[in-house]
């Protein structure tokens, strides 16, 4: 062969010229640290030092260190869970179609052709539990235990009245695809708590009947939309690798791997001392953080070490790979090494028909990995500092879709109405807020919309929503977007 | 360590912040020498802290009494509330603007509220500008570019005009370009951006072996008019359109587009000019005379993300898809985000909201339906696209046939008096008796008469049965109406599952009746037999092992004239595979037929009895017919299978008998009997339509192989016009207005249609100041790292301004010179000395020009995620050059999809392809939008959601965990060392074999320490534990050469992946 480069000598050799020590003398004269850090970019965030942007103007003072959002896709029904409506029995099949008229409701396109509206009141029993003395519904009685750690919002309401575009806006902030996750604006605001692990965890847990009405989502909903895509959410995944492709394949030893990793760090040290690309080091650590985390997230993901009683907590699903029992203890596990915002997607709330058999097994999924959860990180300290959220992207109709009778019914999609709790992270604790009027229907009292929700949540942990901006298309970019969203005070502790 | 992990859902402006940052302190440090540019300076200025509320947004201006705009110079200059203007020419001190900018109390401007504070320089620059006159100037990328003169910098250095330019700007920062890139590894860089394929070993020895002139040209010229090349600028040009596999909603479910992909291969193949590129992909349908290709093309409309989604609301959606559309095509071609004025008028370009109505005007007169079908991603409009092999053929069997109709159609003219002949002729024969099959029937029924017994022949022997009481007149007499399931026989006629049998009769109907006409099923066996059966009047037959699993049950797609006799024949030839083994004939013409299950077992033998009007035990509902009666007439059974010719003649029998003066005439018996005489009787006919059959199977052959592909038409009886939607709401319609272009932009030129037609010449006229420029900066992006706007999505107020504007309008001009020839603009910028510089970068690089704005150097950039798993498969010479073809399904980890996916949807589960398929290059793995192929995801690859021109490239561990651990790498890797071990015998040799087709060179002394170290290590720990090393060979699923020492393949499995994740080989 007859290369014209010389192969007897390195490409180190060959640029004796210009070597590492040399660039770094350089850059401490020339250029100081600061404008070093900005050279290299948004990258640094990611090369583990430089844990926070160098400036937040958005930082105020937080009440919570992070966050868990169980995102129930789907729609849980607000009237047969948590929005207790008595007195509708006697209404029982009563047509709303010329009431529906008067509020000029829209309708989606699966029930704007139904001839009747029948009232379908909730068969489910409510009764009221604790000190608050909250009402809850029977399919949430492991809810039931604990409503006075929770603080129960019934007036949220959204624009979307079909879940793609309502998914958008709940967990993106606008209807439009491209805009950033909640969970990638705390990653890119707040930066990591931790050396090994992502930022942003989202964990999908598996819904155990086979009748559910299952919808779609997409990563689009932890997506980092028009931030940098470090910030996008990385799923922790209940089949193969936890983490996609973390696991060596067969055959490679963890010393092997090791070798082979300082190798690659020896021989880009040499392409560096040749081209001087700064981003050649950065790249290099990525493979020396890859091979940490090759050994950190076995160590999330064994449960073996956790004892009975914490088991007992979450129900006995709770070793199952991929249940919501499991990824609610999963969640408890990031949060308590360092990971900023969890989001547990359970999907399959969808009940157009057969409500109460789907709705039932729906609850009964997470019910108890719910208490289990909020009990779990109270024990260890950490919901006082810890934001959980529950909730959908929108409610359900108090008229029936499909066929009603005594002991079935469906219900349609609702935006006017629906119920989101929390617990922890500053918020009051046993205290519901906002009121709809007797159908469940219209909200008569402190109305929430999903910006206010948001601005809530980024208050709680310690930002200035109409701050936090990046600069995309020209314009500041925000998770409330353009218009006015509100913090909701009166939900805080 | 924030987002170490890194998942990039999009591309975006990566380095924005960075950007804002650099064009700060650019224009403070030149606030010190010559004249303020308001272009430059002033209005970034203007926009950042003004605009918001005194700009084109009428909306938001404020104050709300006496609204300020300073975005236009006639509206700045305008006497205010106290007689005078907020810039007072040439006095910045008595300027209020002035004044509020600099203000300490609540009078600041932006106000408090904003969150903004006009930077010190920044003050200092909008005072001087007004001291100097305070002179405004149209925004820059809408001025038409005139070509400048080419400066005489670069002296020496520069190979081509562009340099000339380069160097102009590089004296002014005081900066030095690079010397020359060593050979090879130019070689490779360019290899890759101009094919996205590393440089084979055997090119790369011809290059550096090529001493002549004008050997670099001469490599320029060979790569860019190669295939691969083709395939490479495609993969562009669909990041910047956002094509994908999947509708991207809902379902998501698999859409058949990839033609279009291969028809923008195509183009890329023929440097097809780009005006001509962009006028049938925006419009090719609207062209006179429309070729397929033209209409494949016009799929560019189809790209978007849809959905079928049951609770959609069509009115939405066709808003969101018509912004949508605006938005790519302002973005792509324009470099506009016109999209911003959906809900308000554009905050800082000169776009209003109506006006950007009235453009998406031009995409709403379309025939699609606004939502998808609930099963399918396809959805009309679509056409068919034969293979490429086939194409010819299929263009001239198109012709054959109509032809061969129009031959069939000529004959029935001529044969009519002979059919009138031919009737006479029966008539007097008596009822055509003769020219029915021979009167062999296994089963022979006449049911004529109106006694209360009917009689009736079996294998020769009388059989009688009762009677069910009601007649109409037959064709060969009173007729018997069926309806109580009467037994006819106990044991007869028998079909085995693999019996040819032909059964049928004559029938008439009333009303739409369900159910059996005659059956041999049995109920308790799951309806073990057969039937002729009406589902609503319309003929079916079931022919059942087990109900309804293992069954085959067709139907035909017409049903019975209620009121007529027709003639009904089944043909069973349980020979033949599926439903093919079923044909119906009715008036003795083959029935189109609807296939309702098509699973038969390997049973329908029943001991059930023979009956007329109902089967099995004929107690359930559901097994009598109901919904109206039905009469028979001549039922037969035979024991073979009747071809068309037979089926015609025992038709005839029958009709020729209603024809006849005795039973009630009718024009449609008249027909049906025409029919039947052509197809069974008239020997030029049968000919004509056995020619007929051929060709339709030929065609039937054609389309087997071919695909459809989704493209846009237009509505021929509507104008394109749409509402301004107030907010974006789709259901606060404003104002109707038409399709129609900004009042920024040059006009559309006189006699042009406002429609899409009119819209692509428009945006391709040579008066339109942005398409050309948008269009080679992002090529200028792709090949130097960052282009001369960098910003390549966004040439408005807020984009980024030229670095160097000359050499871009240059650039633009040169391109629609040369009739938009996007191949020559690539092998200019290549050929240029710009190029051909090194990547070394030094301190005073890194100081002066960190971004390499100024291109003293090569970028290094890291490779797409589709370069590095193309690199890896050829490099390893797994790799399968084959173009265009259905998407493909390589590797990928398992629940990808099913975590996201909806029960129904067609892409609910990940089906790998085998062999050459898990091969191919990286642009054709099947994209689903929802879940895109997580390896190319992790490499920065967009989602192909929303339209892309410029890719994010971060690097994160989750990268090095896919080049490290993908089976796609690891097998890669695998072949790599082998044909290195296979092919080379010392350690040196074999390292260079797998260095060179990465890297393009050898390594060094003490980089060979490196591999060695790892080499000697891994073979020991494999020679110890070889089923440690079995298991690193079995990843992937090609064979490993078996001659090979296992330990050793495997160790040296390891060094090539090693290599493979280098620096050097993951960057070019």
């Amino acid at each position: 062969m007859n290369f014209d480069l010389d192969t007897t000598r390195s490409l180190a050799d060959l640029n004796a010229a210009f070597t590492r020590r040399q660039f770094f003398r350089k850059t401490a004269t020339g250029l100081g640290v600061a404008a070093l850090s900005s050279l290299l970019g948004p990258r640094a965030f990611g090369a583990g030092t430089a844990s926070q942007p160098p400036v937040s103007p958005w930082r105020i003072a937080p009440k919570a260190k992070r966050a868990i959002y169980v995102s129930f896709i789907g729609a849980p029904s607000q009237v047969d869970l948590f929005d207790y409506k008595p007195g509708l029995k006697e209404r029982f099949k009563e047509d709303l179609k010329d009431w529906l008229k008067k509020q000029g409701e829209r309708l989606t396109g699966m029930t704007a052709g139904q001839d009747k509206f029948p009232l379908a009141p909730s068969i489910f029993k409510f009764e009221q539990h604790g000190k608050s003395a909250t009402w809850v519904s029977e399919l949430l009685p492991w809810h039931a235990k604990m409503v006075d750690d929770l603080c129960v919002i019934k007036s949220l309401h959204t624009d979307a009245i079909n879940h793609e575009p309502a998914n958008q806006l709940v967990y993106t902030g606008s209807m439009i695809t491209g805009k950033a996750s909640i969970g990638s604006w705390l990653a890119y605001g707040l930066g990591s708590m931790n050396e090994d692990l992502p930022t942003f965890v989202v964990l999908h847990a598996t819904h155990s009947s086979p009748y559910s009405n299952v919808q779609a989502i997409s990563s689009r909903l932890w997506g980092s939309g028009f931030l940098p895509g470090k910030y996008a959410g990385v799923a922790l995944r209940a089949k193969g690798d936890a983490v996609l492709f973390l696991k060596d394949v067969p055959g490679i030893s963890h010393e092997l791997r090791h070798k082979m990793i300082n190798g690659i760090a020896r021989l880009n040290q040499r392409s560096f001392e040749v081209f001087g690309d700064p981003e050649i080091q950065t790249r290099t650590q990525q493979y020396e953080m890859a091979f940490r985390m090759q050994a950190s997230v076995p160590d999330l993901t064994d449960l073996s070490r956790e004892n009975e009683a914490t088991y007992e907590l979450y129900g006995p699903e709770v070793k199952q790979r991929g249940t919501f029992a499991n990824s609610a203890l999963m969640a408890r596990r990031l949060v308590e090494r360092g990971v900023r915002f969890v989001q547990i997607f359970h999907r399959g709330w969808d009940q157009h028909g057969d409500l109460p058999r789907d709705l039932a097994s729906q609850c009964k999924d997470v019910d108890q990995g719910c208490y289990g959860l909020i009990q779990d990180l109270k024990q260890r300290g950490l919901l006082e500092d810890t934001l959980v959220i529950f909730g959908g992207e929108f409610g359900r109709t108090i008229y029936c879709q499909g066929k009603l009778t005594e002991t079935d019914y469906g219900r349609d999609h609702h935006p006017r109405c629906f119920t989101v709790w929390m617990a922890g992270g500053g918020v009051k604790p046993g205290f519901s807020y906002g009121q709809t009027d007797e159908m469940s229907y219209n909200i008569v009292e402190n109305p929430v919309h999903v910006r206010d929700l948001h601005a809530t949540i980024l208050h709680q942990l310690g930002i200035d929503h109409e701050k936090l901006s990046f600069k995309f298309q020209g314009l500041d970019q925000k998770l409330t977007g353009v218009e006015t969203a509100y913090v909701v005070k009166d939900v805080l502790a | 360590m924030a987002g170490m992990f890194s998942m990039t859902r999009n591309c975006t402006a990566l380095a924005l912040i960075f950007a804002m940052e650099i064009s700060a302190s650019t224009s403070s440090a030149a606030a010190t020498s010559g004249p303020v540019s308001f272009n430059n300076q002033i209005q970034p200025i203007l926009s950042e802290y003004c605009y918001h509320c005194h700009g084109p947004d009428s909306a938001a201006r404020k104050p709300k009494k006496h609204p300020l705009r300073l975005d236009r110079e006639q509206f700045a200059f305008e006497a205010r509330d106290g007689g005078k203007p907020v810039i007072l020419k040439g006095n910045p001190k008595g300027s209020e603007l002035v004044r509020r900018i600099t203000a300490s109390d609540d009078d600041v401007m932006p106000p408090a509220s904003e969150h903004k504070t006009v930077k010190p320089e920044e003050i200092t620059l909008v005072q001087k500008w007004i001291e100097e006159g305070a002179k405004y100037e149209k925004h820059w990328s809408l001025i038409p570019p005139s070509r400048p003169p080419v400066p005489p910098s670069g002296k020496g250095w520069a190979l081509n005009p562009l340099d000339h330019f380069v160097a102009m700007k590089l004296d002014d920062t005081g900066l030095k370009p690079n010397p020359g890139a060593e050979k090879a590894r130019l070689f490779r860089r360019l290899s890759f951006d101009l094919t996205g394929l590393p440089p084979s070993p055997e090119n790369l020895r011809r290059f550096l072996a090529d001493k002549s002139a004008k050997a670099y040209e001469t490599t320029v010229d060979q790569m860019l008019a190669s295939d691969a090349s083709a395939e490479h600028f495609a993969r562009l040009w669909l990041d910047a359109v956002r094509y994908a596999d999947t509708q991207g909603i809902h379902h998501d479910h698999a859409r058949t587009i990839w033609p279009y992909r291969d028809w923008v291969i195509e183009a890329f193949k023929n440097n097809k000019r780009f005006d001509q590129f962009t006028v049938e992909q925006l419009a090719g349908d609207m062209l006179p005379g429309a070729t397929l290709d033209q209409k494949i093309a016009s799929g560019y409309n189809r790209l978007l993300p849809t959905t079928g989604e049951g609770g959609a609301i069509p009115e939405e959606y066709a808003a969101i898809y018509a912004r949508d559309r605006v938005e790519t095509t302002t973005g792509v071609w324009l470099g506009l985000t016109a999209g911003c004025a959906n809900c308000h008028d554009h905050k800082f370009d000169p776009i209003s909201t109506k006006e950007f109505y009235a453009l998406t005007a031009f995409f709403r007169n379309n025939t699609q339906p606004v939502l998808d079908n609930p099963k399918s991603g396809d959805v009309e409009p679509m056409v068919f696209v034969p293979a490429k092999e086939d194409r010819e053929r299929w263009n001239l069997l198109q012709k054959e046939l109509a032809d061969e109709k129009a031959a069939i159609e000529e004959r029935q003219h001529r044969a009519k008096p002979e059919f009138e002949q031919w009737v006479a002729s029966a008539r007097a024969a008596g009822a055509g008796q003769s020219w029915a099959p021979e009167n062999n029937a296994l089963l022979s029924l006449p049911l004529i008469g109106t006694n209360a017994l009917c009689e009736g022949t079996m294998n020769g022997t009388q059989i009688t049965w009762p009677s069910a009481g009601e007649f109409h007149p037959g064709p060969f007499g009173s007729a018997p109406e069926v309806a109580k399931g009467e037994i006819v026989t106990n044991a007869e006629p028998v079909i085995g599952r693999k019996s040819r049998v032909s059964y049928g009769a004559m029938i008439f109907i009333e009303g739409k009746p369900n159910g059996a006409v005659f059956s041999r099923m049995d109920r308790a066996q799951k309806y073990r037999g057969w039937d002729l059966f009406l589902s609503d009047g319309r003929p079916t037959v079931h022919m059942i092992d087990e109900w309804p699993d293992k069954a085959l049950k067709v139907t035909a797609k017409q049903t019975l004239t209620p009121g007529q006799w027709h003639h009904v024949l089944t043909v069973f030839n349980g020979t033949l595979k599926g439903a093919a083994a079923i044909r119906l004939y009715v008036d003795g013409m083959p029935e189109e037929l609807e296939i309702n299950n098509n699973n038969l077992g390997s049973n329908i033998e029943t001991q059930a009895p023979f009956r007329l009007g109902g089967r099995s035990d004929n107690q359930a509902a559901a097994d009598s017919l109901s919904g109206g009666k039905v009469f028979l007439q001549d039922l037969v059974f035979f024991d073979r299978a009747f071809g068309p010719q037979d089926a015609g003649r025992l038709a005839a029998k029958g009709l020729l008998a209603d024809f006849l003066p005795s039973s009630n005439k009718s024009t449609a018996n008249t027909n049906a009997l025409f029919k039947v005489f052509l197809a069974a009787f008239d020997e030029p006919s049968r000919k004509l339509q056995a020619e007929l059959e051929t060709l339709k199977a030929a065609e039937n052959k054609i389309k087997s192989r071919g695909s459809t592909s989704l493209v846009f038409e237009e509505k021929t009886n509507s104008e394109p016009t749409a509402f301004v939607l107030t907010r974006g709401n789709y259901a606060a319609k404003g104002e109707k207005v038409s399709a129609a272009t900004p009042a920024a932009l040059p006009a559309m030129a006189a006699g042009q249609p406002h429609n899409r037609l009119g819209l692509a010449y428009w945006l391709v006229s040579r008066d339109n100041p942005l398409t050309a420029r948008v269009t080679v900066n992002r090529l200028w992006a792709h090949l130097m790292g960052m282009g001369i706007v960098e910003t390549t999505g966004d040439f408005g107020v807020m984009g980024a301004r030229p670095t160097d504007q000359p050499l871009l309008d240059w650039l633009a001009l040169e391109f629609m010179d040369s009739g938009w020839d996007f191949r020559r603009m690539a092998k200019l910028m290549v050929m240029s000395a710009t190029y051909r510089q090194s990547e070394k970068t030094s301190p005073e690089k890194l100081e002066k020009d960190p971004q390499n704005k100024f291109y003293s150097r090569a970028p290094h950039l890291r490779l797409d995620a589709e370069e590095i798993r193309d690199q890896a498969l050829a490099t390893s010479g797994l790799l399968v050059q084959k173009l265009g073809g259905p998407p493909v399904k390589p590797y990928q980890p398992e629940g990808v999809w099913e975590d996201v996916a909806m029960k129904d949807s067609n892409t609910r589960f990940y089906k790998q392809d085998k062999a050459d398929a898990l091969y191919r290059r990286s642009l054709y793995t099947f994209w689903k939008r929802v879940a895109p192929p997580p390896s190319m995801e992790i490499l920065n690859a967009p989602t192909r959601e929303v339209l892309c021109t410029r890719r994010e490239r971060t690097d994160t561990p989750l990268q090095a965990l896919v080049t490290m651990n993908d089976p796609q790498f690891v097998e890669a890797a695998r072949q790599l060392a082998a044909r290195a071990l296979h092919n080379e015998k010392t350690f040196d040799k074999r390292l260079d074999a797998i260095t060179e087709p990465l890297l393009a060179r050898r390594f060094g002394t003490s980089e060979r320490l490196v591999a060695k170290d790892l080499e000697e290590n891994a073979q020991q720990d494999y020679a110890k534990d070889l089923a440690a090393a079995k298991g690193l060979l079995g990843v992937g699923e090609s064979p490993s050469d078996e001659q090979l020492p296992t330990a050793d393949l495997a160790a040296w499995t390891l060094v090539a992946s090693q290599i493979m994740n280098l620096d050097e080989s993951l960057t070019k």
